[in-house]
């Protein structure tokens, strides 16, 4: 114990003198065990606060929008039907947007069958336009979402957020915020 | 009194509060310790009936019901099952339908659970899709970019 | 620009401590110049840390962290505590109290120059861990990568004044244990003499003040803003503030001992350095993200990993320093059966043993879903029937602890405190007989007077009163005991005896509470600057001339879009009456009171405390 300075009783005992050195090994230990099981926890990628996601497994909405760039250009649900889609919402007045856009020409470089729709969220086009000049685009297709009634289909709740559609028209993947290099690397690749 | 013996009892004294510490946690953890489970965890045939445990998902968009103004009834979901849950009391700031929640209580029969307590979570950078309306709405949102 | 300067004083204050901490090794300094450099590093972190607040206060939204957290309608003290109310600002915030701390360590006179030198090299490589993870992971100096011109705003239930002192009273507490843990470590390295144990009583004295100030203060904030009528949830969040400030008591009781002849030096050296591990453990349980927590805070798995690692080398350095460094022997530890040192040596080991049995609660959930991939949660009625059977025993020792002698085994006047004991238990048990009867209401107010009446015997039996500052430093001990009496009969009664009555009501309305009519005036909204309140009006005991007016109600944030509740609380000496506003179905609103029954005494007992701390301090 480590209260217990005094030696004089116990000098000669060795073994009290083991006892002694694992006494104070003791603190080491745990420090060592709750060190583990709290990264084992923070590389699990585990997050107590996410709630699961409402559209999961879910066909994709029906939905029409038009082109940005050219308002007869009309993009539907059965477009993208048989094959496999990340959706996008962003605007223009959305900050966090701007934090995961460098990520979508990342995406489009490794994976160039993967077809990139964006969706222009209640955004001036003139705005989306200059946004889109000056940070690139990376989308296939940017459809314009005015209203906000594409959103209201697909559930967003706030910018950005970010689907996965498989190949049979089902979203497998469905991501609040803007996504990281850790989503991206964990979560949306291993789907591909 | 010898020093061997004065050691001997601090030992002793601290190995009695020791055990009578772990004895105190271990009976505890038993007792007072509540699981967590989403909705399609929950094997409807093995429900225990007034086990405290606690629920987290979804609020289910259009479930929410206000009995009174106090009683409520709503359904949470993962989208894979949902459970009807009744709550008396006061809903925190922050809970919508659509929103994450999580509650706390116990099944009072096969289909019913009540909540006793209620949680709702909100992310603070996260970003409401309806803000640029406040923003604009008082007129100090000017944007530009370089 | 101020993020420009913030960002480079904060690099150059870190380069100029490992200019320090290499000084040992290769560069030589003189003292003088050693200590002004300690003093022009601490200066430059501040500098830091200020031109982040000047961003804020000014609301410079070409900083990305002030845009995110700040918005130019808040009033100017939520602008300025803005500062500390994210992640960035709070980390920055930490380091700059950790240089405060080592500035004025630099002008400690009474220790030796070689000691100061190394307790301050401790410091800076401290400095430095932080100050990279600060660089690295959460640097509060980001440029916003688009021009704007109004922010994001800040989580509206941060904007309350309790809450926007809490961070830095706090953390002057969490850190202030780095100073101690830097004290202790050099001490391992250079025990010349017993000074230095002085010196870490002052010093863990400070933070231990500090620490009881910011932890009342968060559960005041909680009790009323919250609007759930308590004031302590055993919420992890709470519980990583409560595990360093039980450690710090059991700290600051064995340096007590140096006074006595027997230093226990090694107890001494692990209890600091056990402080101040637990206080990086909380910082990185909180910003980790990993607790799932009522008060929720923004997790990021990276940061996580770096605090724990930074946590790792702190804590891990400390113990290894502690296994090949031994102290060397000091005097024999006589423990006569009743005397201090073993009263205290009890005191410790019960007090380590509830922070241990805390520490497993709260990390319980996160073994268990490692290991079996089942989610748990622990509340609170596995700490309360821990913790609190742990405590008792050390509860009923304390109150006749100081008057125990350092040497002998002798009480004095041992069977006036018999007697008293007897009498007091019988009034009690009477007393709580009439009102229905609770074994813990009965233990604990049994307890709570019996502490209150023991050290009142003790201080007029055994010290002649006067009013000078000599008499209030010896019978310090006995007042700090007050003031735990006071705190735990509050606890007690607030806990064990609390009412709640529901009343579904319509404007206009009369219910009784407690005897006493309430009307329900009214329900108003109003605008304020940067939120709307909705308020419901009651008038409190309408048959007396002077009713009291209680306004209960919610804020809207349209900013942020978020609502918070406002409980309206009538304090009384001897209770509080608390309303909280619920729902609404039609006309009818629901509304919850609750009686919380002596919850003053909570306050009053932890600011005897905290003065305790203080002339603690002045006294050596």
């Amino acid at each position: 114990m480590a209260w217990s300075d005094n030696n004089d009783v116990f000098r000669f005992n060795s073994s009290y003198k083991k006892m002694r050195r694992i006494f104070i090994l003791t603190p080491l230990i745990v420090l060592l065990i709750i060190c583990t099981f709290l990264l084992t926890y923070l590389l699990s990628g585990k997050d107590p606060n996410k709630p699961p996601s409402a559209l999961l497994n879910k066909d994709v909405p029906i939905f029409e929008s038009s082109s940005l760039y050219n308002s007869m250009e009309i993009i539907k649900t059965i477009d993208i039907k048989n094959k496999k889609t990340l959706i996008n919402f962003f605007a223009s007045w959305c900050s966090p947007c701007k934090i995961e856009h460098p990520l979508f020409f990342e995406i489009r470089k490794k994976y160039p069958e993967l077809y990139l729709l964006g969706f222009n969220h209640k955004d001036p086009t003139a705005d989306a336009k200059e946004y889109l000049e000056n940070d690139g685009n990376p989308y296939d297709f940017v459809g314009v979402d005015a209203d906000g009634l594409i959103a209201l289909e697909f559930g967003v709740f706030g910018l950005p957020e970010t689907y996965l559609i498989n190949d049979d028209g089902k979203i497998i993947f469905k991501f609040m915020g803007p996504i990281t290099k850790d989503v991206l690397k964990n979560e949306i690749e291993p789907l591909l | 009194m010898s020093l061997r013996f004065q050691r001997l009892l601090l030992i002793m004294l601290t190995l009695v509060i020791i055990l009578s510490a772990v004895l105190l946690i271990l009976y505890n953890a038993r007792e007072n310790v509540s699981y967590f489970y989403t909705p399609s965890e929950i094997d409807k045939s093995e429900i225990t009936i007034n086990k405290i445990i606690r629920i987290g998902g979804f609020v289910e968009n259009d479930s929410f019901n206000k009995i009174s103004s106090s009683k409520f009834k709503f359904r949470i979901t993962d989208e894979k099952a949902s459970i009807l849950v009744t709550f008396n009391g006061i809903l925190p700031d922050l809970f919508r339908e659509g929103q994450g929640a999580v509650i706390e209580g116990a099944f009072v029969d096969n289909d019913i659970f009540n909540a006793t307590n209620v949680f709702a979570k909100h992310d603070e950078n996260y970003m409401p899709a309806s803000i640029k309306e406040d923003l604009k709405g008082t007129g100090y949102w000017n944007k530009k970019y370089k | 620009m101020s993020s420009l300067v913030g960002f480079l004083s904060l690099v150059f204050a870190i380069g100029i401590n490992f200019y320090l901490f290499l000084s040992r090794y290769i560069f030589k300094f003189q003292k003088h110049k050693f200590n002004l450099f300690v003093r022009f590093s601490s200066l430059l972190t501040l500098l830091s840390f200020f031109s982040l607040m000047y961003a804020y206060v000014v609301s410079d939204f070409s900083n990305y962290n002030v845009f995110q957290n700040s918005h130019s309608n808040k009033p100017l003290i939520y602008k300025i505590s803005g500062t500390w109310g994210n992640h960035e600002g709070s980390m920055l915030l930490w380091l700059s109290i950790l240089s405060i701390f080592s500035f004025f360590f630099s002008f400690t006179k009474n220790i030796e120059e070689s000691f100061q030198r190394l307790t301050l090299i401790i410091q800076s490589l401290l400095h430095i861990l932080f100050g990279l993870f600060i660089v690295f992971t959460s640097n509060p100096f980001l440029v916003n990568s688009i021009l704007v011109n109004e922010g994001l705003g800040l989580n509206p239930i941060l904007q309350d004044p309790g809450l926007a002192v809490h961070p830095p009273i706090l953390y002057g507490g969490y850190v202030g244990y780095s100073i101690v843990f830097s004290i202790a470590i050099a001490g391992l390295f250079q025990d010349r003499d017993d000074e230095w144990l002085y010196v870490a009583k002052k010093w863990s004295l400070i933070s231990w003040t500090f620490l009881t100030g910011g932890i009342a203060l968060g559960s005041y904030w909680a009790y009323y803003e919250l609007g759930w009528g308590g004031w302590w949830f055993w919420d992890p969040v709470e519980n990583i503030s409560l595990m360093p400030w039980i450690a710090g008591l059991a700290l600051v009781h064995s340096l007590m001992m140096v006074r006595g002849e027997q230093a226990i030096k090694k107890w001494i050296v692990f209890l600091s350095i056990l402080c101040f591990s637990l206080s990086v453990f909380g910082t990185f349980l909180v910003r980790s993200g990993i607790l799932t927590s009522v008060h929720s805070f923004a997790a990021d798995a990276s940061r996580g990993i770096f605090i724990l690692l930074i946590f790792f080398i702190v804590t891990g350095f400390g113990f290894l320093v502690f296994l090949l460094k031994e102290p060397k022997k000091s005097n024999t530890l006589n423990l006569l059966f009743i005397n201090k040192v073993s009263a205290i040596v009890i005191n410790n080991i019960l007090m380590i043993i509830a922070t241990l049995t805390i520490l497993l609660g709260t990390i319980y959930p996160i073994i268990i879903e490692v290991l079996y991939n089942k989610r748990i949660s622990v509340g609170g009625p596995y700490f309360n029937a821990t913790v609190i059977p742990i405590m008792i025993p050390g509860f009923l020792l304390m109150s006749i602890a100081p008057i125990l002698s350092w040497q002998t085994n002798k009480i004095q006047n041992s069977k006036k405190y018999v007697i008293g004991f007897f009498i007091l238990s019988i009034m009690v048990l009477i007393q709580s007989y009439f009102l229905d009867f609770n074994t813990w209401g009965f233990i604990g107010i049994l307890l709570g007077f019996w502490i209150i009446f023991a050290s009142i015997i003790a201080i007029f039996s055994s010290y002649k009163v006067k009013f000078t500052i000599k008499f209030f430093q010896i019978v310090n001990p006995h007042i700090a005991h007050i003031g735990v009496g006071i705190a735990i009969i509050g606890i007690t009664c607030s806990s064990v005896f609390q009412n709640e009555l529901d009343f579904n009501i319509n404007e206009g309305d009369k219910f009784n509470v407690n005897g006493k009519t309430v009307l329900f005036e009214k329900i108003e909204t109003t605008n304020q600057i940067n939120f709307q309140a909705l308020r419901a009006k009651f008038l409190f005991d309408i048959e007396k001339n002077q009713s009291k007016k209680i306004e209960a109600g919610k804020n809207y944030y349209p900013v942020s879009k978020m609502i918070t509740s406002e409980a309206g609380i009538l304090h009384q000496w001897n209770k509080d009456i608390y309303f909280i506003l619920g729902d609404q179905k039609n006309d009818e609103w629901f509304v919850k009171v609750l009686i919380n029954p002596f919850v003053s005494f909570i306050w009053l007992g932890v600011i005897i405390m905290m003065y305790s701390g203080l002339i603690a301090v002045t006294r050596r």
